[in-house]
């Protein structure tokens, strides 16, 4: 990889011009090549922590499994596995990584979390839509690129509407935006054309959804763009 | 702090790289890094001085190269540098763009290392 540059007295330049999450990098990109080869399709969740992930998945799940659709989520947290009792509720099967004070999840715990579910009994070769819902982190998961086929960031109505402002990194890597807790947007006075421009700024022309897991508004838009 | 992370990443690749180009102590470590690839500069100089330790590059300076972000412009047909970011738009025209041209790099450029003639 590397080329020795200048050899004799003094410092030697190693040159190695590599990516630093290359190992990663190259992981997820086989992840990604098997999920396509076996069908399944992989929605990575990233938010900042309270936005709403876990309701709105847990009601996902419910709704897909309802329909016999073959869904399974891994959901990470630094600690406990609370959230993955609510997304069970849902019926679908679920599994909790802790990352016990990582930030974000990495693709080798995608896989390593797989290998231990499918050594538990779940195929998940089987599946038709793989969900992770990552550690609620709005900087954090930005670079570690988990195989997944979309990576949908969520904002709420309660969190601000230039949230996508402060947080351009991650919000640039998304491939749809999901706007959640649309039934609080009046009492919260949420400006939605101030939250959209936002969204624009950072990711001009990404596919936007807004839902409510309460109501059910907008779950069907949003069913169909992950399943 | 994922730049602990990234910190113990950039020491794995470094003890790599010295040891098959047969050994010596690392003066400099240097990086490039796009305003786009979220890592805070001051969190990654103090995860990197814990990572460091105990390994080659224990006494090795970090040097960092910031990249600002470019994007490509349909309408001038131009890649533009932005001067800040956001929006991610064309500086000269305001064409809101997400063609990004440099901005996300997250690299590990070359390793300075100190030794005598071969």
């Amino acid at each position: 990889m590397s080329s020795a540059a200048s050899v004799g007295e003094g410092p030697r330049i190693l040159e190695v011009r590599t990516k630093i999450l290359k190992k990663n990098d190259e992981l997820a990109r086989e992840m990604r090549t098997n999920f396509a080869a076996a069908g399944v399709r992989v929605v990575n969740l990233v938010s900042s922590p309270g936005s709403g992930k876990t309701r709105l998945l847990t009601e996902t799940l419910r709704r897909l499994h309802e329909m016999g659709r073959a869904v399974a989520a891994i959901v990470g947290d630094l600690e406990t596995d609370n959230d993955a009792r609510r997304l069970a509720t849902s019926g679908a099967p679920v599994r909790q990584i802790m990352t016990h004070g990582l930030c974000h999840l990495e693709a080798e715990m995608i896989q390593d979390a797989l290998a231990a579910w499918g050594a538990d009994g779940l195929a998940v070769a089987s599946l038709e839509t793989l969900f992770i819902e990552n550690v609620g982190n709005l900087v954090c998961p930005t670079s570690w690129d988990l195989g997944e086929s979309l990576r949908v960031v969520l904002m709420s109505v309660t969190e601000g509407e230039d949230k996508p402002l402060k947080y351009p990194g991650l919000f640039n890597t998304a491939d749809c935006v999901v706007i959640t807790k649309c039934d609080l947007a009046e009492a919260c006075g949420f400006d939605r054309a101030a939250a959209v421009d936002a969204i624009q700024q950072v990711r001009p022309g990404v596919r936007l959804l807004e839902t409510s897991a309460v109501t059910g508004a907008g779950l069907e838009a949003w069913l169909a763009a992950v399943s | 702090m994922h730049e602990l992370s990234i910190a113990m990443r950039i020491v794995e690749m470094v003890e790599a790289e010295v040891a098959a180009a047969g050994g010596g102590t690392v003066q400099r470590v240097q990086l490039r890094i796009g305003e786009l690839a979220g890592v805070h500069e001051a969190a990654l100089r103090f995860a990197f001085e814990q990572a460091r330790e105990g390994t080659v590059a224990s006494a090795a300076d970090l040097s960092i190269v910031h990249l600002p972000v470019v994007v490509f412009c349909q309408r001038c047909q131009q890649p533009r540098e932005l001067p800040r970011i956001p929006p991610l738009a064309c500086p000269e025209c305001g064409q809101p763009s997400g063609e990004i041209r440099q901005g996300e790099e997250l690299e590990l450029e070359s390793i300075e290392l100190l030794e005598r003639a071969l």
